[in-house]
Parts: C-alpha cells; sequence; structure tokens
C-alpha cells in the first residue's frame, strides 16, 4: 500500500516537471570537454576501472557536480496548471514564478525536434504581448502528449467553430526554399556547425575543411586564384545549406483558420505546431523579390507575438502563392483584414529619385577599383574580379529600384491602411489595422524638402521595433492623406 | 497645445563637451605628431575641420530646427538636421514613459524623455527641467485616466 502511494507520489511529482531529457539541455557544454577525454583514457586503460578512477578523480568529480546542478535545476522548475491559467517556477527552490491566464496567451508552439521524437519529448512555447520579456514567456520541455494537451487547452481546440485549411503545394515549398535561401544564413548554420563542432574537437577542423576543399577544387581550376575558390566555396555551400534548411522548415506546410485562432503545421527535421490568436495579428506583409515579382509569385507572412520569434524563421502563413491566388489565401485566413487600394503613388516622375543612390553607389565602384590598383599593383587580377562581383549586386539594385518606382504607394479605408514599398531588394504590400498604428513620421532630406517630397514613417504595435518607410510621395498630399485619417496634424 | 524647445543650457553643455574634446584629441596628436609619424598632423586637421563643423553647423541647426508638442490628443517630435523628422504618436498609444534629469540638470540642461508605445518610442532631448516636469506630470495624468476609464 505504501509502495503504491509512494509511486503515485512519484507520478505526480513527475508530472508537474519537465521531460528528462532536459537534464542534458541543462548540463554546460564543456561537459563534453572533459568527457571525451575521459572515454579516451578508459579505453587506453583497456577498461581498467580502478586506474581510471584513481587518475581521473578530478575529472569524474566535475562531471557529476555538473550533471548534479542540471538535476538539481531541472527539479526546482516545475509548473502549475488549471483550467484558465498555468504558473511556470523557476529558479532556486522554484521561487520565481511566472503565471499567464490562457486568455492573454497570443501564440502557442509546439516544436519537436528529430533528437527529441527519439524520447518522445517536444518544447512548448507561450508567448503573450507583455512586453516585460523579450524571450518567450513560458519555454518548457515536456512529453509530446502533454505539451499537445496544453497547446488544445490554450487555443481551446474543441470549439464547433469551421475549419478552413490552406495547405502549399510541393512544387511551392521547393520554389520557395530556392528564393529564399541567402547564402548569409547559410554560412551562419555552417559557422555554427563549425563552432560548436571546434569547441569539442579542435579548431583546426575548420581550417583543414576549408582548405582541403579549396584544394581539391583548385586542382581543376588552377587558373583561378585561391581566396577566390575558398569565397566562392563558401557563397555556394551556404547557399546550399540554407537551401536544404529551409526546404526541411516548411515541408508539408499547412495553415488551418479555426474560430479566433491560425493553426501552422510544418516540418520534416523539426515538426512545428503553432497556434495564434487572429485578434493579436498586427499586420500582414506580401513580400516578393524582383524574380518573384517576374514570375507573379509571393509569399504572406503574418505579424503576431511569438510566431517565428527566432531569428532563422519566417513568419510565414503561405510560403508561397501566386498573384491570382492571394486574394482568396487572404480571404480564406485573415478575413477581417480588408484590403485597401493605394490612394498615393509614385510614378515615372520619381524614378531618378529612386535610382539615384544606386547609381552613385554604381559609379563608386570603378573609383574604388582605381585606388585599390594604386594601393596594392600587384594584384590587379584580383581587384578587377572583386570590382566586377561588386557592381553585380548594384546593377541589380538599380533594376530594382525602377520597378520600386511604380510599386510605391500609400492608402487607407476604414479599417486598415496599406502601404506598398521597396526595402533594399525587396518589395513589400503591408497590410496594418488602422488602431495597431502607433507613431507616423514625415522625413525630409535637404534635397526633398527643395522638391516637395517626403517619406512617410509608420510604426505599428510588434513585438519589436519595426519601422515601414514609404519614399519619394509629394509632401503635401501625403501630410493631407495622413489628416484626414487622423494621423497627423 | 504646448510647445517646447531644447534647453540652451544645453547648447552651452554641449559645445563646451565639444571644445574640449577636441582639444584633447588635438594635444594628444600633437603630442603623437612630434614623436611618430606626420600623420597625426593630418588627423588633427580633421579633428579640427569636424569641429567646426559640428560647433557651426550641426548643434546651431539642431536646436534651432527642434520642437516638441504636447497635446490633448498626441504628441508631435520634430527634430532633425540632415534628414528632418516630423514624428506623430497618439496619446491613446503610449504605454509608458521614462523621463531621465541628470545630476546638476538645471545648469547643463541635459533631461531626455522617451515616450514608450507598443512597438515605438519618441524621444524629447535636452528639455529643460521644468520642461520635463511639466510634460511627465501631464503625461502621468493621461495614463492614470486612461486606465480608470479600462476599468
Amino acid at each position: 500500500m505504501k509502495q503504491h502511494k509512494a509511486m503515485r507520489r512519484f507520478r505526480e511529482f513527475l508530472r508537474h516537471r519537465q521531460h528528462p531529457i532536459k537534464i542534458i539541455g541543462y548540463t554546460s557544454k564543456t561537459m563534453w570537454l572533459l568527457l571525451i577525454p575521459l572515454v579516451k583514457y578508459l579505453v587506453a586503460l583497456k577498461f581498467d576501472i580502478r586506474s581510471w578512477l584513481v587518475t581521473n578523480w578530478v575529472d569524474i568529480l566535475a562531471i557529476v557536480a555538473i550533471f548534479a546542478f542540471a538535476v538539481l535545476r531541472w527539479v526546482f522548475l516545475f509548473f502549475e496548471i488549471d483550467d484558465k491559467s498555468m504558473t511556470s517556477h523557476s529558479g532556486y527552490f522554484g521561487l520565481a514564478a511566472t503565471r499567464l491566464s490562457f486568455e492573454s496567451v497570443t501564440t502557442v508552439c509546439v516544436h519537436q525536434s528529430s533528437f527529441q521524437r527519439l524520447f518522445g519529448a517536444a518544447t512548448l512555447y507561450i508567448d503573450t504581448d507583455a512586453k516585460s520579456v523579450s524571450r518567450t514567456d513560458i519555454a518548457l520541455v515536456l512529453p509530446k502528449k502533454r505539451a499537445e494537451h496544453i497547446l488544445a487547452l490554450i487555443s481551446d481546440e474543441n470549439t464547433q467553430a469551421v475549419k478552413y485549411t490552406v495547405e502549399s503545394k510541393r512544387r511551392s515549398q521547393l520554389a520557395f526554399s530556392l528564393f529564399f535561401s541567402s547564402t548569409l544564413s547559410g554560412v551562419v548554420i555552417f559557422a555554427g556547425l563549425l563552432f560548436e563542432a571546434s569547441r569539442i574537437v579542435d579548431r583546426k577542423i575548420e581550417i583543414t575543411l576549408l582548405n582541403t576543399a579549396a584544394g581539391e577544387i583548385s586542382k581543376y581550376t588552377k587558373q583561378i586564384p585561391r581566396f577566390i575558390v575558398i569565397a566562392a566555396l563558401v557563397i555556394i555551400g551556404g547557399w546550399l545549406l540554407s537551401f536544404l534548411a529551409n526546404l526541411m522548415r516548411y515541408w508539408h506546410f499547412s495553415v488551418t483558420r479555426h474560430g479566433g485562432r491560425l493553426t501552422v503545421r510544418s516540418g520534416i527535421w523539426t515538426l512545428r505546431h503553432d497556434v495564434m490568436k487572429r485578434d493579436n495579428i498586427y499586420y500582414y506583409d506580401v513580400t516578393r523579390s524582383l524574380l518573384m515579382k517576374l514570375f507573379k509569385v509571393c509569399t504572406i507572412n503574418v505579424y503576431c507575438t511569438g510566431y517565428g520569434k527566432s531569428r532563422s524563421e519566417i513568419p510565414t502563413i503561405a510560403p508561397i502563392t501566386t498573384d491570382k491566388e492571394v486574394e482568396k489565401t487572404l480571404s480564406i485566413l485573415m478575413p477581417r483584414f480588408t484590403r485597401p487600394s493605394a490612394m498615393l503613388t509614385t510614378g515615372k516622375r520619381e524614378i531618378w529619385r529612386f535610382i539615384c543612390i544606386p547609381v552613385v553607389v554604381f559609379l563608386f565602384v570603378p573609383v574604388l577599383r582605381h585606388i585599390a590598383v594604386f594601393i596594392f599593383p600587384r594584384w590587379v587580377s584580383e581587384v578587377n574580379i572583386i570590382a566586377f562581383i561588386s557592381s553585380v549586386p548594384c546593377v541589380w539594385l538599380i533594376i530594382v529600384k525602377l520597378f520600386a518606382a511604380f510599386s510605391t504607394g500609400i492608402g487607407f479605408d476604414e479599417n486598415c491602411c496599406v502601404l506598398d514599398y521597396c526595402k533594399l531588394y525587396g518589395f513589400h504590400r503591408v497590410v496594418i489595422r488602422r488602431d495597431k498604428i502607433t507613431r507616423v513620421a514625415i522625413l525630409q532630406t535637404w534635397a526633398q524638402e527643395k522638391k516637395g517630397y517626403c517619406s512617410i514613417e509608420i510604426c505599428t504595435e510588434n513585438e519589436k521595433y519595426k519601422r515601414h518607410i514609404v519614399k519619394h510621395l509629394p509632401v503635401d498630399a501625403a501630410m493631407s492623406i495622413l489628416r484626414t485619417n487622423g494621423l497627423a496634424v | 497645445m504646448h510647445t517646447y524647445k531644447p534647453s540652451g543650457l544645453a547648447m552651452i553643455s554641449i559645445y563646451l563637451f565639444v571644445i574640449i574634446l577636441s582639444l584633447a584629441l588635438c594635444f594628444a596628436c600633437g603630442f603623437l605628431a612630434m614623436f611618430k609619424s606626420i600623420i597625426f598632423w593630418y588627423v588633427m586637421l580633421f579633428v579640427i575641420i569636424l569641429t567646426f563643423l559640428v560647433l557651426t553647423i550641426v548643434v546651431p541647426l539642431f536646436f534651432s530646427l527642434s520642437r516638441y508638442s504636447v497635446s490633448r490628443n498626441e504628441l508631435i517630435c520634430k527634430t532633425g538636421v540632415f534628414i528632418y523628422k516630423k514624428q506623430f504618436m497618439k496619446l491613446s498609444s503610449v504605454r509608458s514613459f521614462t523621463a531621465i534629469v541628470t545630476p546638476l540638470s538645471g545648469a547643463t540642461g541635459l533631461n531626455f524623455l522617451i515616450v514608450n508605445s507598443l512597438g515605438s518610442r519618441m524621444v524629447f532631448l535636452f528639455l529643460s527641467r521644468t520642461d520635463v516636469k511639466e510634460i511627465s506630470s501631464f503625461l502621468d495624468k493621461a495614463l492614470r485616466k486612461e486606465a480608470a476609464e479600462e476599468k
């Protein structure tokens, strides 16, 4: 009987704790630095445990201490749930408590990595509009079933409301990964992998890996300088890695509108299940690059506290869709957002204003090339290659800004505000609910002031400070539009 | 609608600070130029030109163009030197504010007011101590009133 009672108590204890896998997460990364040599010693001593203990007792003690500390953290962090709220205790002896009512939750996510899948665990993220903490309000590693149960409890998934689902096609997902894979993010992932590996093994691995790859390729391209080969390798490798990461993240992508919630499911490597409150969506952004604009496709992102919070994630609800399908997708998923048309737009007269800065930057390239050749006369061929490579994005930017002159504007209706603008190489159509606009600014350079032009900057309620700048609009017309809509004096 | 200007005392403080900083840099450059390399004379020349431009163009322009207005419905902040910026924020979207009053600010005019709303903020620079107190008490009353209405 006593045994039975103790078992029940233990189960109750576990019910309010995270998944035991989290203990590994709490251990310091330096533990692995100690563990690997210890295993090496054990193998070298042919599993003679006694002499192994005698020679390495300090390291073993350190590992035990690290592990014990991790277990203590796991024990101290516990949570309680009732029908309407959740309390998470953290810190020593669980003294710091975070309590949130389910009503104030904006986003709740369950993410399961492939490693967690082996142990049946998943990470539950809960976010609210409270701006006191920039990170997730509550993040817990729980058994998958428990995490899904809490998600259902918070998102009230049992309501009888009709479900509307939009699924993206596999061909579209491939195209999305293709368009949104950037070398930079790939390089960041690769650098992260190398950094973590070098912390455990040795920094030499990083240098050896890059040099070996560059050496292999240089055999076939002897005329190209070595550092150009390394740069090309980094760019192509980075892009490929980013492409694969995107493909795995957005595979099997589907969005469902169910009552007051939007549910997004995606991923093959990491399974994601995100639920957000529709009322807390600040705005949506129809984004496209120039290539996407030419092919008449775009992606729709939504901004809501907690959704796509991680830096590498894109807060999308339609990874890729055609211009024809945008209206249909939005009317299914975002019926509360009206779609006003732009009242004030730019055109032929403003072309020079848009391309002026890219043209000046482009003209600077040959000047900088001459200076570089003057300083480094031996490196003429390398300087020429770099000058050519750096002039390509300038030319592309000029073309993008030419298009931007014909797709910039601002408009209002009773509920929403639409902003069409181009930021660097990307085209945006942002639709904001008027009650979510917090600050409006009129920006004028000396040249713009002289010619009667301005840029409008609009800030919305958001988790982060984010500005939308619509450039080169006639100042009088812009001011009158803002005044009639009660946004300026 | 009440309109406020940056304090003249703050302008004098900035003048003094820039002059002291540039003099210190010039002495350091002159000292290094005597013993090390001629390049420090060029650095010194650059510092002198930069100081002259800041003192004659940037600071006077900033103080003559900056205006802050507070009314029942909104806050307006007009500021900038090379890019002139007029900002409008509805009083209803203000969530909190931070008044920064530095020691001896009665004499230096180095007082600041940061008005926060969700996702944006507005900064009132170099106000006099009385202006900061006046705007703070106005915002405090407005926030309290809004909270009472919500209840």
